[in-house]
């Protein structure tokens, strides 16, 4: 047997089942109960009928946090046993999924009102996917390589520059996506990205006198696993992804990037040490937390499939296809790295300090108030600016010698990282009227960032490209013309911010189970280095809370908020020549960073309203809750910190077609609809049925802008930063719960229980153009660029599905025993246009038009007709298309959580002892 | 066995042994102070409030016709906590919830003239039934119960909580949600299906395809909120939604190199903490998620078609995967 092959678990439940042999002799009284037998889970996974195999059900999204499978089980086991011993100890033990990866386990041993030790243990299981399949292998923690020989036939097909292998790295050509498709990716191995979290709490109370306790916990933590994690050599995947070799200054190595199981190996230790006093009227708390993160894992280092080596930045002469642009003299390719490094979250601590304390003053009034500071600690050793041994840093002299791999460049061996934070509350209850109820409450949160400030100079994707006159790297600093501020030197900033928050409210309980209140709360938000400085939100509440009878219940609430910011001004709208802010309503033609009319969504100006409503009503055989709540968040308003105006590109009646004062977030609703009731048709049958509905809807505005080059403004550069390439999404998710069930009493000794639920979502993401696509020609300011790739299109419509079938029976053979049978049944239905076609490869692209690539399934666009491109669709998805010209060099790991259909029978014995 | 759990085991069993034998003098002690100090004698001691100490009868007295309830009683945690009391007021067993009973007495039983009584059927106010429970239990995480949310919307504790009733619970409730273990048994319903009542919007959301394991009983309620009030916006546990996060999720606690300040200043910024259909719990799938603040310049602005790498798989963080904070020297736009 399976079982026997496991001594340490029969030890185990062994262990579990002593309190029985020692105790239950002694006293007859039932002290526990356990819960074992047989389970038997058998399902499918469908859905992707393109994989060249079959995913397993166990590792299916239907254990993504539990631990279905085949075996004996012990579900349950409690035991408690009281003056143990003669003693006025007592001692309970508890356990669920015993053996099984999401076990847990809870002893207790202690006297009432007196002491406490108690000793939790829990493990938690997390997949992630079970279609992964991957290239890699790691070779040491935190470092994933590729095999050589796979690595130089990928440089070889990847390079145009070379007609004889081998060749050095370069850009791709036309056949390697088919190359890939065909070849690498059959060969790769199948992994299954998960983690699991096992944590041991010990806790300890002790009641000193009944006005005193002390306590202690420990908790510790090991999360073990692996994870999908996204990287990429290069800022971008794409950046010269299938281009030639050209004279653009600070052009940089083909995007290349692969998704990797990132390897996890945390420790989390947690001490909590406090202690309270108090009387009748006063209590006073103190505690300390500690919090420590320990990653077992420094970084991530990971090889370039497309690049066996380092390769400096490579200087093309004229000729032979190049033909240098002035101030070019040569044409040039970017630094490629042959490897990429990571770095991965820090080791970190917390300590927090907790003073809380409530007293009466007189008869009437009580006032609490906690006051919480905590530092934040991390001081992890830096990595280099690269992991590219062939990017090199200037000298004293200024000529390029000093890799960028040498630690010594940096201004600081480590961040020393150093938070404050400081939360204090401070409450007045005031009860001076019999049934009315004042209260103030002020809050206070400071996030302080008191870390050393200091300037930096990035290498990102540990490549670099070359000169304006390509004759040589770019001084690594030196930002190339048109690549943007994130190449330059850069100087870090400490965010932090102050949050103060004051309620005044007043509450009236009029009668029984019925209240009435009304309130007032102004928050007051500075921030340092964001938008908005300085906000203010003003609220009013008001709650009523009516029983008319005692068998119906109403409960109303609204909440209405203005939240308005002092100023709105991103630091980087500014005039690139002058360096002065260029406000929103401002008519500068300069193109700014950033632009100027956008309002980030938590920092905007805010009109909020929200309302609950819920009634209750219970009889005896007969209850019914129905409710309502609304949620909505208005950023688009006019005047204030946003524009005065419209910002339509278009006038007249079309201007005023969902009219827009800012970009950004416009718009954020909610509508949710629930009922619930249930019926006792008898005393042996019971009915119940829930249902509800969600209506989720989001807005927002954006502008296609593209950084413009030289001397340009955005009169003269053709539609770089026209209001005419406005384009609007909206999102939109809908939600209907359903849940009905019947439980049966049969003969006192039976009962059936059943359920059916089903959650179906389906979530939308639509995307139109705003402007005129009719103005197409090149030299136009209002040039309308939202065509082919770029075109504003809604993304296929995703569904999602669980349902669920529940069946138990139980019955009672005797005082003590009580065999139990189960029949549960999970079916999920998903199809989700960013998972569901994923393989490790999606390059597999074709021409718009010609012959398809050789190996590659799918062909994708069939023309760039503005503003609508078309498309073959997928069979197997349809209205996606599958694969991408800029994830060419891109390896994935193909994760997908497809649907599946689970039958888990379960047998199990309930004895109670 | 893994040896991190038998490591654990053993050091659990090693503390149990030292605090049981700890514990044997100080039962003893307790045992001949409990002689001196019957629990009639505690109930005979003063009890602030209007009624003398020649009100109170005594639980002897009570049990003479309520023993049914007695039966019940002596095997929640109150009962034994009574059956073994440390202060006066649990001394006074049935009268230290109910008050005296000697009115009770005296008219011969019926409901009405018993001071106090818990339920929707009670004659007493909702402050009244609370201010009972308060005599006791006004310390530790219900410190801040006066000016709740619960308390101002008129909760009493007897809407959640049980104390010696026999709640007839839907036998379904038990096996849709697993909650996590607990010695808490004085609740009407387990968590998270005693939340989901009131909060029933909550349900739904519980049951989308993107969730943290509270179906699965890993994480309840209770895990983030304190329902009995804390001075923290939403009954959280900790002073902020960041905190409250990063209790478990430690790794992203920071301090970073570069920090990305709406991930800084609140988690639920991006994230649907209860559920959603939306990878990694988002509010709205990526891009867009990025895209309603990143409306500058560049690739953030261009609506690309569904098929683009930063569309699909793990949209944005396909590339930017160290989006919640990077300490890598060229981490500046979360890449590394």
């Amino acid at each position: 047997m399976k079982l026997m092959r496991q001594p340490t678990r029969l030890v185990l439940l062994a262990l579990l089942l002593v309190p029985t042999l020692l105790f239950s002799q002694e006293q007859p009284a039932q002290h526990g109960s356990v819960e074992f037998g047989v389970r038997h889970v058998r399902g499918d996974v469908y859905g992707r009928p393109d994989l060249p195999f079959t995913p397993d059900p166990i590792t299916s999204k239907f254990n993504e946090y539990s631990d279905y499978r085949s075996g004996f089980v012990v579900r349950k086991f409690y035991a408690n046993f009281d003056d143990i011993l003669g003693s006025k100890n007592y001692v309970t033990a508890q356990s669920q999924s015993t053996f099984y990866k999401n076990q847990s386990y809870l002893a207790t041993f202690g006297r009432y009102g007196k002491f406490r030790l108690q000793f939790r243990y829990d493990e938690i299981p997390h997949v992630y996917t079970n279609t992964a399949r991957s290239l890699y292998v790691q070779t040491s923690p935190g470092v994933f390589t590729i095999l050589p020989a796979t690595k130089q036939i990928l440089q070889d097909r990847s390079s145009t520059v070379c007609a004889t292998p081998p060749c050095t790295a370069a850009q791709i050509i036309i056949s390697l996506p088919g190359f890939i498709a065909t070849q690498v990716v059959p060969g790769e191995n199948f992994i299954l990205p998960e983690i699991r979290r096992k944590a041991g709490t010990g806790l300890f109370t002790y009641n000193v006198t009944p006005d005193w306790n002390f306590n202690f916990l420990f908790w510790r933590e090991n999360q073990v696993g692996t994870r999908p994690i996204g990287l990429i050599l290069n800022p971008s995947p794409s950046a010269s992804a299938s281009g030639q070799p050209q004279t653009t200054s600070g052009r940089q190595s083909p995007g290349t990037g692969a998704e990797l199981p990132e390897p996890i190996d945390y420790f989390n230790n947690t001490v909590k040490v406090g202690t309270e006093y108090g009387k009748k009227n006063w209590a006073f708390q103190l505690g300390y937390t500690g919090s420590f993160f320990q990653n077992n894992i420094g970084s991530l280092l990971f090889d370039n499939p497309f690049a066996t080596a380092d390769v400096p930045v490579q200087i093309i002469p004229p000729g032979g296809g190049c033909t240098p642009t002035a101030p070019a003299v040569n044409c040039a390719i970017g630094a490629v790295p042959a490897q990429g490094q990571v770095d991965v979250y820090p080791n970190n601590q917390a300590h927090y300090l907790n003073f809380a304390g409530a007293f009466d003053l007189g008869k009437y009034v009580r006032v609490m108030g906690t006051v919480n500071p905590g530092w934040l600690r991390q001081n992890d050793p830096f990595l280099p600016y690269s992991a590219n041994s062939q990017i090199f840093f200037p000298d004293s002299t200024g000529a390029l010698t000093i890799p960028a791999t040498t630690l010594s460049l940096l201004p600081a061996p480590s961040l020393n990282g150093q938070k404050q934070t400081l939360a204090m509350n401070w409450t007045l209850i005031a009860s001076l009227v019999k049934d009315v109820q004042l209260a103030a409450k002020y809050r206070h949160y400071d996030y302080n960032n008191n870390t050393a400030v200091f300037t930096l100079t990035p290498i990102l994707g540990d490549t670099i490209g070359a000169n304006s006159t390509a004759t040589a790297q770019l001084t690594p600093g030196t930002a190339a013309s048109g690549s943007g501020a994130e190449d330059s030197t850069v100087g870090r900033s400490n965010i932090g911010f102050n949050k103060k928050t004051l309620e005044l409210s007043g509450n009236w309980f009029f009668a029984k189970r019925s209240s009435a209140k009304v309130g007032w709360e102004g928050e007051w938000f500075d921030r340092s280095h964001r938008d908005a400085d300085h906000s203010f939100e003003n609220s009013v509440f008001a709650a009523v809370d009516l029983s008319p009878r005692k068998d119906l219940l109403f409960r109303l609430a609204y909440r209405h908020s203005d939240r308005k910011p002092e100023s709105y001004q991103d630091e980087a709208a500014v005039d690139p020549a002058t360096e002065t802010l260029i406000e929103c309503t401002s008519t500068s033609t300069a193109f700014t960073e950033e632009q100027r009319c956008h309002r980030r969504f938590d920092e905007a100006a805010r009109l909020l309203n929200r309302a609950d409503a819920t009634m209750q009503y219970n009889l005896q055989k007969f209850t019914f809750t129905g409710g309502f709540q609304t949620i909505q968040q208005d950023f688009n308003r006019p005047g204030g910190t946003n524009s005065p105006t419209a910002l339509n590109f278009l006038t007249g009646a079309a201007a005023t077609t969902g009219p827009y004062y800012l970009y950004g977030a416009l718009k954020d609703l909610s509508y949710i609809y629930t009922f619930d009731a249930s019926y006792a048709l008898s005393p042996e049958v019971s009915l119940f049925g829930e249902y509800t509905h969600e209506r989720y809807h989001k807005r927002m505005i954006s502008r296609s802008r593209t950084p413009t080059s030289g001397t340009q403004t955005i009169l003269t550069c053709n539609g770089c930063d026209t209001a005419n390439n406005d384009w609007e999404s909206t999102y939109r998710d809908i939600f209907d719960t359903y849940a009905a069930g019947v439980d049966l009493y049969l003969v006192k000794k039976a009962y059936l229980t059943t359920y059916y639920s089903l959650s179906a979502g389906k979530g939308n993401v639509f995307s139109r153009f705003l402007g005129d696509p009719t103005i197409l020609a090149p030299a136009t300011t209002n040039r309308f660029v939202l065509v082919g790739t770029s075109a504003a299109l809604d993304y296929p419509e995703t569904t999602t599905r669980i349902h669920e079938l529940v069946a138990v029976f139980k019955y009672k053979l005797t005082k003590n025993i009580m065999p139990k049978l189960e029949y549960r049944y999970q079916q999920f239905d998903n199809k989700d246009f960013q998972t569901s076609p994923m393989t490790p490869y999606m390059g597999c692209i074709s021409p718009a038009t010609g012959t398809l690539v050789n190996g590659c399934p799918v062909r994708q666009l069939t023309g760039s007709t503005s503003p609508n491109p078309t498309f073959t669709a997928s069979p197997f998805y349809p209205g996606f298309v599958v694969g991408d010209t800029s994830s060419a060099r891109y390896l994935f790991l193909g994760v997908d959580q497809p649907s599946y259909r689970v039958h888990v029978f379960t047998a199990t014995l309930e004895y109670r002892f | 066995m893994n040896p991190a759990l038998k490591r654990l085991l053993f050091v659990f069993g090693l503390v149990i042994a030292l605090v049981f034998l700890l514990s044997l003098p100080l039962a003893a002690g307790e045992r001949e102070q409990a002689s001196k100090s019957t629990p009639a004698q505690a109930a005979s001691q003063p009890k602030s409030g209007s009624a003398g100490d020649g009100d109170y009868i005594g639980s002897e007295t009570c049990l003479g016709c309520h023993e049914d309830q007695n039966r019940r009683f002596k095997n929640t945690l109150m009962g034994k906590v009574m059956a073994r009391p440390h202060t006066a007021l649990e001394g006074r067993g049935c009268e230290s919830c109910h008050g005296p009973g000697k009115a009770h007495v005296e008219a011969g039983g019926g409901k009405d003239t018993i001071p106090l009584r818990f339920g929707p059927d009670s004659k007493n106010s909702v402050a009244e039934q609370n201010a009972a429970c308060l005599a006791c239990h006004a310390r530790g995480n219900r410190l801040f119960w006066k000016g709740s949310p619960h308390e101002s919307r008129a909760m009493a504790c007897v809407d959640c909580h049980q104390v010696k009733q026999e709640i007839q619970r839907r036998l379904s409730g038990d096996v849709r949600y697993s909650a996590p273990l607990s010695e808490n048994k004085a609740v009407k319903k387990p968590q998270p299906e005693l939340c989901l009542g009131c909060h029933q919007m909550r349900r739904a959301q519980l049951q989308r395809s993107s969730h943290m394991p509270y179906r699965e009983g890993k994480v309840t309620c209770t895990s983030c909120h304190n329902p009995h009030g804390t001075p923290n916006p939403k009954q959280l546990i900790a002073s902020t939604v960041n905190e409250n996060c990063l209790t478990c999720h430690t790794e992203r606690r920071g301090p970073f190199l570069w920090e990305h300040p709406p991930v800084m200043e609140n988690c639920a910024n991006c994230h649907e903490a209860h559920g959603s259909n939306n990878p990694q719990l988002l509010k709205v799938r990526m891009p867009r998620v990025c895209d309603s603040c990143h409306v500058t310049s560049r690739h953030p602005t261009t609506p690309t078609l569904l098929n683009a790498i930063r569309d699909f798989n793990r949209g944005c963080t396909n590339c930017h995967s160290a989006i919640h904070g990077s300490n890598h020297p060229s981490g500046i736009m979360f890449l590394r």
